[in-house]
């Protein structure tokens, strides 16, 4: 209750909705709980790095060459997991339009596995989210989370497809695909990417509804309870996206 | 591209950074908002809030930061995890992104072409989706229909 307290503080005189209070509470509060194959001391790791890439020179200087694997080196600060770890975390971070196959490929080499990688991206891209929100709004970024004991739950979803992507992702067969996707039209491969961790997903979804647009409205030319228009959500989301070259 | 709004839509105007020539509503404010947010210039950034709160007011600041959220979130997402475009949406886009100059992304790779049976049927479904999103559109769902 503390957090949401703190965050209503925060955001209530801008006029925030409840709704996007309950849903960064929640996914702010996961951070630092034991996850479905990463302990909460791990995710919160993965937090702090992610912010450390914001100002790391030698992701600065990759971002400038002509490849992203042609300056080798050290990422700035310090940080209790694998230097692979470290540097999937920077990449995805700071250059995210040129990752590859690549990132999964190597992680995988020194066992990291694919469910693992997608639980790393998890944290990786949540904290981004919220911490973009915070800036774009002009107020504090939320301190990290104290990493919470316990063991991870290491569930493997049964029934996958393969996509095109670099990890498999939830079948539409699947109870939970359709329980996850149930307000959705049509479960997009966007919206599954993160499925091989179905607690991911879910607060994927979640987030995105919130300070996006709900599933069920994805197709509305109007959203209830938005002040800006569907053009203008959209052209926001689309510079959002050229800035970070996404061709998705 | 038209839009509900107002008059045309023009879509270079999202990767050139002109938001005024996008034909949005107050296009200009949100862009400089997004360029500023991703950017690493505080006193920019402060000023774009300003404007973007003189434009649509405290709420749709808000409104604009949730979206910076999202997509600085999946454009990650996607782009980490390596999934296509989904081959409906590749279909009916082609147009739209071309306009845009995303094909020049790396990312681009990913999305497999097809052959000039799929570019005909592209071309159906760029003339057929925009109906098709307008009609949707003016559905209202059925839980805010109940809500009432």
């Amino acid at each position: 209750m503390e957090l949401e307290s703190r965050l209503t503080t925060t955001y209530a005189p801008l006029g925030a909705r409840p709704d996007i209070i309950e849903a960064n509470a929640a996914v702010w509060r996961a951070l630092g709980r034991p996850g479905t194959w990463l302990t909460g001391a791990e995710r919160v790791a993965i937090a702090a790095a992610t912010r450390t890439a914001r100002d790391c020179a030698l992701c600065r200087e990759r971002k400038d060459a002509l490849s992203p694997y042609a300056v080798q080196g050290v990422h700035d600060g310090a940080s209790p997991l694998s230097p692979a770890w470290v540097d999937a975390i920077h990449r995805m971070a700071t250059d995210p339009g040129r990752l590859s196959r690549r990132i999964v490929d190597e992680l995988a080499a020194q066992d990291t596995d694919d469910a693992t990688y997608v639980e790393l991206v998890s944290v990786t891209v949540f904290t981004m989210a919220l911490d973009a929100f915070h800036r774009a709004l002009g107020v504090e970024p939320l301190p990290l989370p104290e990493p919470e004991a316990g063991e991870p739950s290491r569930q493997r979803p049964e029934l996958l497809d393969d996509v095109g992507g670099w990890v498999p992702v939830l079948s539409t067969r699947s109870p939970v695909a359709r329980t996850l996707f149930a307000q959705a039209l049509r479960a997009s491969n966007a919206a599954r990417a993160l499925s091989l961790v179905p607690e991911a997903s879910r607060l994927q979804i979640g987030l995105a509804e919130a300070l996006y647009v709900p599933l069920r409205a994805l197709a509305a030319t109007a959203v209830e309870g938005r002040t800006l228009d569907r053009a203008q959500l959209e052209l926001v989301a689309s510079r959002v996206s050229a800035l970070n070259e996404c061709f998705y | 591209m038209s839009s509900e709004n107002e008059g045309e839509l023009e879509l270079g105007a999202v990767t050139r950074g002109d938001g005024r020539g996008s034909g949005v509503p107050h296009g200009d404010a949100l862009v400089a908002l997004v360029d500023a947010a991703l950017g690493r210039d505080d006193e920019a950034l402060a000023a774009a809030r300003a404007g973007v709160v003189e434009a649509v007011g405290t709420r749709g600041l808000v409104d604009a930061a949730g979206v910076i959220a999202t997509f600085t979130m999946q454009n990650r997402i996607v782009d980490a995890v390596g999934v296509p475009l989904d081959a409906p949406m590749e279909l009916a886009t082609r147009g739209v992104r071309q306009a845009l100059g995303v094909e020049e992304f790396g990312g681009a790779s990913r999305t497999p072409r097809g052959g000039w049976i799929l570019q005909v049927a592209s071309w159906l479904a760029s003339r057929l989706m925009p109906m098709l999103l307008r009609w949707m559109g003016r559905r209202k769902p059925k839980a805010l229909e109940s809500a009432r």
